[in-house]
């Protein structure tokens, strides 16, 4: 098993215990969030854990980087909820356009 | 039922549907479609410069900084647009890990490594991606 991989290895095991600890009520949906995340970023990770060891990132732009990812997770949700959001709405729209077009049609 | 009651229900259900029809999200908005892209321009071509001296780009960092803030207000007074507006504020908190971040630690480090710059150009276009994106998606209203 590689560095990187004993950190990923690592990093789910502490991702696992984290949920536990403070997001029991979120369970296994913050369990699969968690680890979607990760797989996202994994070869992110991989490339910037490796910048690290050859000292080419300090550690604090390693933390900013990891941390940006966070910000994109946040970004990306608000993003899916605006999606959902606007797909319920055409789906309100096309109920609504068929209500009042077969009212017009049967009633009229 | 008679043809003339018809046309009063008709008319009385009417209402309900437009009802129905309000909004949850703001609609297709294309001045904060053109913002959101030229700024994500801007963004990158600061980052380009984020290896030089900050003091040589003030001007230019401050004059972006102006532009993502009235971008900000011009979304935030939209109704109904709250998640742009969030996804704005990220972009512009100064102790985040976005844009503003990102120009902050210049700012404070005088210059930024390559290395660093390279790697974070990615996560910033990613960043500015989520709100085209949205808006993008946006329902275009019918003139």
């Amino acid at each position: 098993m590689s560095d990187f991989d004993r950190y990923l290895e690592t990093l789910k095991d502490e991702l696992t215990r984290m949920v536990r600890e403070h997001w029991a009520d979120w369970g296994e949906e913050a369990l699969k969030s968690g680890d979607r995340f990760l797989r996202d970023v994994e070869g992110d990770l991989r490339r910037w854990t490796a910048l690290l060891v050859e000292r080419r990132l300090t550690e604090e732009e390693f933390r900013f980087l990891v941390e940006s990812k966070k910000d994109l997770l946040e970004l990306a949700a608000l993003k899916e909820a605006g999606l959902s959001a606007i797909r319920l709405e055409q789906f309100r729209n096309g109920v609504v356009n068929l209500a009042v077009s077969t009212a017009v049609d049967v009633l009229l | 039922m008679k043809p003339s009651r018809r046309r009063r229900v008709l008319i009385l259900l009417l209402p309900l549907f437009l009802g129905a029809c309000a909004s949850a999200i703001a609609p297709y908005d294309h001045y904060a479609y053109v913002q959101a892209t030229s700024l994500k321009v801007e963004a990158l071509e600061l980052l380009d410069l984020a290896t030089e001296s900050y003091e040589d780009h003030r001007v230019r960092v401050e004059r972006f900084r102006s532009r993502m803030k009235k971008a900000y207000e011009y979304v935030r007074s939209l109704p109904r647009n709250e998640l742009t507006a969030r996804q704005y504020e990220i972009l512009m908190d100064p102790d985040g890990h976005s844009i503003f971040g990102a120009l902050r630690r210049w700012e404070e480090s005088g210059r930024l490594s390559p290395v660093f710059v390279e790697e974070l150009r990615g996560e910033i276009a990613q960043h500015f991606d989520q709100v085209i994106t949205l808006e993008a998606a946006k329902i275009k209203r019918i003139p």
